[in-house]
């Protein structure tokens, strides 16, 4: 889990701060991401759900994904999963199964009832106007009105959710999924008026009138004809959105006996799917390229083939060929692989290779585009040659001041995921429009980097599988994929290399206003600080607070880990202690052989509360960034002016702001109070202490419930001292609950006073 | 942070005072050092070869802290090289430049509280144990030294060593021989782990202290029950102190010169003796213990393979080190002890049988290692007519 990282400082200067005066500690703010994190258009953080699944903490990892993504259930079925592509996994074994366990996630959320992430911010009195209920406008209705703003989505069909609704067979999406994605996003006080079409229902004159911004995301549902000969001329060429549409509305197909599908996305695959479904007896895909080249998972190949789809790889058409009226069939080349001039592959005709596949219908899902009909001329929108909005690539903003437009509509036709992250941007830029600031691109972005990542030799392990249905019951439109149950999850989370230092999982903080291990830079989600082994650095002996401009030039390799529980397995005696108090079974005895235990420390379970090292009899744990001879420096350091310490645990620190004017006491700051041993206190109080407080929180409130060894811990401490003729009440333990601020100041006050009374 | 020039100088200090040149590398020591004989790095003789080729990188070794100071090495030893005191003194350089042992057990609270008994105006409460039974006097010839039993009980509650039984046992064969001990409120830590753990100032301090209070007492004997304070007061503390004008004695020394005048009822138990290593090889005290053991009427003594003078130590000395190999010595020299068929493993340091205690709590101990422990004088105490 630990490596150097040069990479950091290799570029520019980087800010270090230094948090809650820890000397030496610094915080660094991280720029590089994991492999999965960067190939995701909306920069999920991967590596920090799957940490979670692996330790069995399914509603944190469900807050991590949802904090990104309103539609993990959707993402989590029909993602084309750029992660799992460049999973690092990918050169050990198979990649780990990123897209089925974000499914896992929302099938967790759909089964034990809403997770609820963060809050609205501050209302706003700005109204904004959204065009089209797809994934992307409704990822921008949710991450504007999760702003405060005021959202109004207009849905010209009966029902919201676009191509998630009516482009996608409830096979493979089943619609109760989207529709409790939807209602999420409408919880967040998004209305969304159905059955409304702009400039037909209402003008754009009176959407521009009551609105301060308006986001057309209107997608492109206006399906392409075949581009070859005779695509005009016969009937039975169909258009394949219809057809899933009606798909989807459960309406009556008209059968034939056979179909033949143009294209090789995950839409053609999709519809011939469904045309089986529907009773065609002879469905073919007709793809002009090889199997690997396919974006579509292969799963969902060998489920159409398994299911009787006839794919013809390799194969190009050339006409559409009729007779009387009506299409027979298409006439095809077939084609080769060869290097093309730029990059990449390129399929290449093979002449004289001409042969007919047999079909009464031909529909192709190679291309569609935005419905335009409505614009009118004096609307003076700009449009691009592909028939869609012309838009500022950073700001997405149309010509016209105030509307922007996103999605497929102003891309061109693109996958789900990249129309929630192209909603995720409108969002941002039209939040930036509203408020005045620049719709231009900043100099001097940074971009982020990626982790360069050994992978060392690693247990060959294959993905899980995915339980499906069985061939023979999957002739009606129940969904194929089962889904994962919680062991499989949990199994499957485990095989992530964890690529870079940093879990970013956030168990060990994971109120966002409070960050003391991990910290997110300003402005940023996901990016976030890490905290930097102070040896690394040069000192000078001083406590430092505030900000440190790391220069290039001083560079030092920084080893990072991750702030939980080490063993030194030299020392272990195997005694058992820190598997009794830990809550979390993070540590496990082991049999070395003829009788010798040691105990191990599991790194996905151990949160870094601190229990097992203040009861380890033999000092063979130590928490990474609060070992034991740190927390002496601590105390050694603040002892040479005050005269009282208080050991306060992480989350109620953040309440002893207004107490910090007491000139005899200085606090320091643990993450769990139970990291305190007996020891440590009777070490204070060798080093010159007149007092120790420490205070925790109330069972309840407890995030690692450690009660009962914090409370011996001071007990202990206390009889020590009375033997030695210092009066008990020198120490104290207080729990409260992190919401009582004034209950805290009362405690340090009257533990201060006291301590005065004494001497 | 000295420089390379300083350590060497400091380095090559000890080695003259502690005469190591004599050393011909035969590797006795190492075939008898019981740490030696689980941890593969460390090895008396390899830390002589360093010693040897005034090799600085010595006073860093985190090895330096690992050994016991059992005294095995120099008992084998037929050149005179004092390979533990070495130690000693190399531990008391590395305390000098802000070395220390790198995992003290127990987050190092034993330490704490012994130095802050080296301050002088601390009014310590060492008397919550002692009961109307006890008779007891604040001054008079024979003085008991009590030790820091009292601590360790409030410390070890977890633990439950029950030491200050040996107290309690201790005054009550006191009192039945017609002595009654004076014992001091303000009596401190003998120094003896500060000492071997490199802290000189802190042990001269409390050096000086107990000299003081014992003084006070007018004392001519000193009794102690702890084989550790025993060594301390009696070879140690003349060496900063000069001489004491006190006699030391160790309870079992003290009982087996008066077993004639003391009654003892029959009890049966089978019993195996472990030598405490400051009492046995450091102080020379083998006979008097096992001759207490013998005068009880049903007793019998199984001796373990290791005795006497090859005794194994109870595997941690001076909160220092503890870990896997301090717990292999302990279920080696338990399953030993209940290999002779005792039912019983006395000993007469408290510090053994808090160790073994600790061992025999452990969640993973095997049946054939689990024995009952305890102190010479609570078994005397309990034979008390």
């Amino acid at each position: 889990m630990s490596e150097k990282i040069h990479s950091i400082l290799e570029s520019e200067n980087v800010i270090l701060q230094l948090p809650d005066s820890v000397p030496g500690q610094f915080n660094l703010r991280r720029i590089e991401k994991s492999p999965c994190q960067m190939a995701c258009p909306i920069d999920t953080p991967v590596k920090a759900y799957l940490g979670l699944i692996a330790a069995g903490e399914f509603e944190k990892a469900v807050e991590v994904v949802k904090r990104d993504n309103p539609f993990p259930g959707i993402c989590g079925r029909v993602c084309i999963h750029p992660c799992e592509n460049e999973c690092e996994r990918n050169y050990v074994d198979q990649p780990v199964a990123i897209c089925y366990l974000k499914r896992f996630l929302a099938d967790y959320e759909f089964k034990n009832g809403r997770v609820k992430v963060g809050k609205i911010d501050r209302k706003k009195k700005k109204q904004i106007a959204i065009v089209g209920s797809g994934p992307t406008g409704l990822t921008a209705a949710n991450d504007l009105a999760r702003s405060g703003y005021g959202v109004t989505v207009f849905e010209a069909s009966a029902e919201p959710g676009g191509m998630l609704m009516h482009g996608i067979s409830p096979f493979i999406l089943p619609k109760n999924i989207v529709r409790f994605e939807i209602e999420g996003i409408k919880e967040w006080g998004v209305e969304i008026r159905t059955n409304v079409k702009i400039g037909v229902d209402i003008s754009l004159e009176t959407l521009q009138k009551n609105h301060h911004a308006i986001l057309f995301a209107i997608g492109a549902h206006k399906a392409l004809k075949p581009n070859i000969p005779g695509a005009n001329k016969y009937k039975g060429i169909i258009d394949f959105l219809d057809f899933l549409k009606k798909v989807n509305r459960g309406e009556q197909v008209k059968i034939n006996e056979s179909i033949a599908v143009i294209g090789g996305d995950r839409a053609s695959v999709d519809l011939a799917r469904s045309a089986k479904r529907m009773g065609f007896q002879n469905v073919t895909i007709i793809y002009a390229r090889s199997r690997t080249e396919m974006p579509v998972p292969e799963p969902h190949i060998q489920a159409a083939e398994e299911e009787g789809v006839k794919i013809y790889f390799q194969t190009c058409p050339v006409k559409i060929v009729g007779e009387n009226g009506t299409v027979i069939g298409i006439e095809c080349l077939k084609t080769e692989s060869v290097l093309g001039p730029y990059r990449g592959k390129r399929p290449l005709p093979l002449q004289n290779s001409n042969f007919m596949i047999k079909a009464d219908k031909v529909t192709s899902t190679i291309n569609r585009e935005p419905d335009l009909s409505s614009f009118q001329e004096k609307d003076h929108f700009r449009f691009s040659v592909l028939n869609s909005f012309s838009v500022d690539p950073y700001s997405l903003s149309t010509n016209i001041k105030g509307i922007f437009a996103a999605g497929d509509c102003a891309t061109g036709p693109k996958t789900t995921i990249e129309a929630i992250a192209s909603g995720r941007k409108a969002a941002k830029s039209i939040a930036s429009y509203l408020k005045r600031a620049s719709l231009k691109k900043p100099d001097g972005e940074r971009q982020p980097l990626e982790y360069e990542v050994e992978i060392q030799q690693t247990v060959h392990e294959e993905q899980v599988k995915m339980p499906r249905l069985s061939r023979y019951e999957r002739n009606t439109l129940k969904e194929v994929d089962l889904g994962f149950s919680a062991q499989e999850a949990m199994e499957e989370a485990k095989r992530c290399l964890k690529c870079g230092p940093c879990m970013e999982c956030d168990i060990c903080n994971p109120d966002c206003s409070k960050r003391l291990v991990i910290l997110y830079p300003q402005g940023e989600t996901t990016g976030s600080l890490l905290r930097v082994q102070y040896d690394s650095f040069p000192r000078n002996g001083q406590l430092m607070n505030g900000q440190l401009i790391w220069e290039r030039k001083q560079s030092h390799p920084i080893e990072v880990k991750s702030l939980m529980a080490t063993m030194n397995s030299e020392i272990c005696r195997g005694c058992g202690d820190c598997v009794e108090v830990c809550l979390y079974s993070a540590p496990k005895l082991i049999n070395r052989g003829s009788g010798v235990y040691i105990s191990k420390i599991d790194e996905d379970l151990c949160r870094g509360c601190g229990v097992c090292p203040s009861v380890c009899p033999s000092s063979a744990i130590t928490i990474n960034y609060f070992s034991d001879s740190q927390l002496d420096y601590l105390s050694r350091e603040s002892l040479v002016e005050k005269k009282i310490v208080a050991f306060i645990c992480n989350w109620s620190y953040e309440m002893t702001r207004d107490i910090e004017q007491i000139s005899n006491l200085n606090m320091i700051r643990v993450l769990c109070s139970a990291r305190i041993s007996s020891a440590q206190i009777l070490k204070t109080f060798e080093q010159g202490a007149k007092g120790v407080l420490g205070i925790g929180c109330y069972e309840k409130a407890c995030h690692y419930s450690a009660i009962q060894e914090t409370t011996e811990h001071y007990h202990v401490a206390k009889k020590v001292i009375q033997t030695i003729g210092l009066e008990p009440q020198r120490i104290r333990f207080e729990r409260l609950s992190p919401d009582q601020p004034h209950k805290i100041n009362k405690i340090v006050r009257s533990f201060c006073k006291k301590i005065e009374d004494l001497k | 942070m000295k420089t390379e020039e300083e350590r060497k100088e400091a380095l090559l200090g000890v080695l003259r005072k502690r005469q190591i040149y004599n050393c011909v590398e035969c590797g006795k020591c190492s075939s008898v050092c019981p740490i030696g004989q689980i941890n593969e790095s460390f090895y008396p003789r390899i830390i002589m070869r360093k010693a040897l080729h005034e090799n600085p990188d010595l006073m860093d070794d985190g090895l330096l802290w690992s050994c016991l100071n059992c005294g095995r090495c120099d008992e084998i030893c037929d050149l005179d090289v004092h390979f533990y005191e070495l130690i000693q003194d190399l531990r008391a350089e590395c305390r000098n430049w802000g070395g220390y042992a790198i995992y003290p057990p127990h987050n190092g609270g034993p330490h704490a509280w012994m130095k802050m008994m080296a301050s002088s105006g601390i009014n310590q409460n060492r008397f919550d144990w002692i009961n109307s039974d006890l008779k007891i006097q604040t001054t008079g010839d024979v003085l008991y030294f009590v030790g820091c039993l009292p601590y360790y009980d409030n410390f070890f509650e977890k633990l439950k060593p029950d030491t200050l039984s040996i107290a309690t046992s201790t005054i009550k064969i006191l009192n039945k021989l017609g002595i009654e001990p004076a014992i001091m409120k303000n009596e401190r830590c003998c120094g003896h782990d500060l000492l071997w753990g490199g802290d000189v100032e802190e042990y001269q301090k409390l050096a000086q202290i107990n000299m003081e209070e014992i003084k006070k007492t007018k004392a001519k004997k000193v009794i102690t029950s702890c084989a550790e304070c025993y060594h301390t007061l009696k070879t140690e503390y003349p060496k900063i102190v000069g001489n004491l004008e006190v006699e030391v004695v160790h309870i079992s020394e003290f009982l087996s010169e008066n077993l004639a005048n003391i009654k003892l009822k029959k009890l049966d138990k089978n019993v195996s003796f472990q030598d405490p290593c400051r009492l046995g090889r450091l102080s020379g005290i083998y006979d008097e213990p096992r001759n207490i053991i013998k005068a009880i009427d049903g007793v019998e003594l199984h001796e373990m393979q290791g005795n006497r003078a090859s005794g194994v130590c109870c595997g941690t000395s001076g909160w220092l080190s503890c870990g896997t190999y301090s717990k292999q010595i302990q279920t080696a020299r338990l399953k030993e002890a209940k290999a002779t068929g005792a039912d019983l493993l006395i000993t007469s340091c408290p510090k053994c049988q808090i160790h073994f205690k600790c061992a025999l709590s452990d969640r993973k101990m095997e049946e054939d290692s689990i024995i009952e422990i305890q102190d010479l004088t609570t078994l005397v105490s309990r034979c008390l007519t």
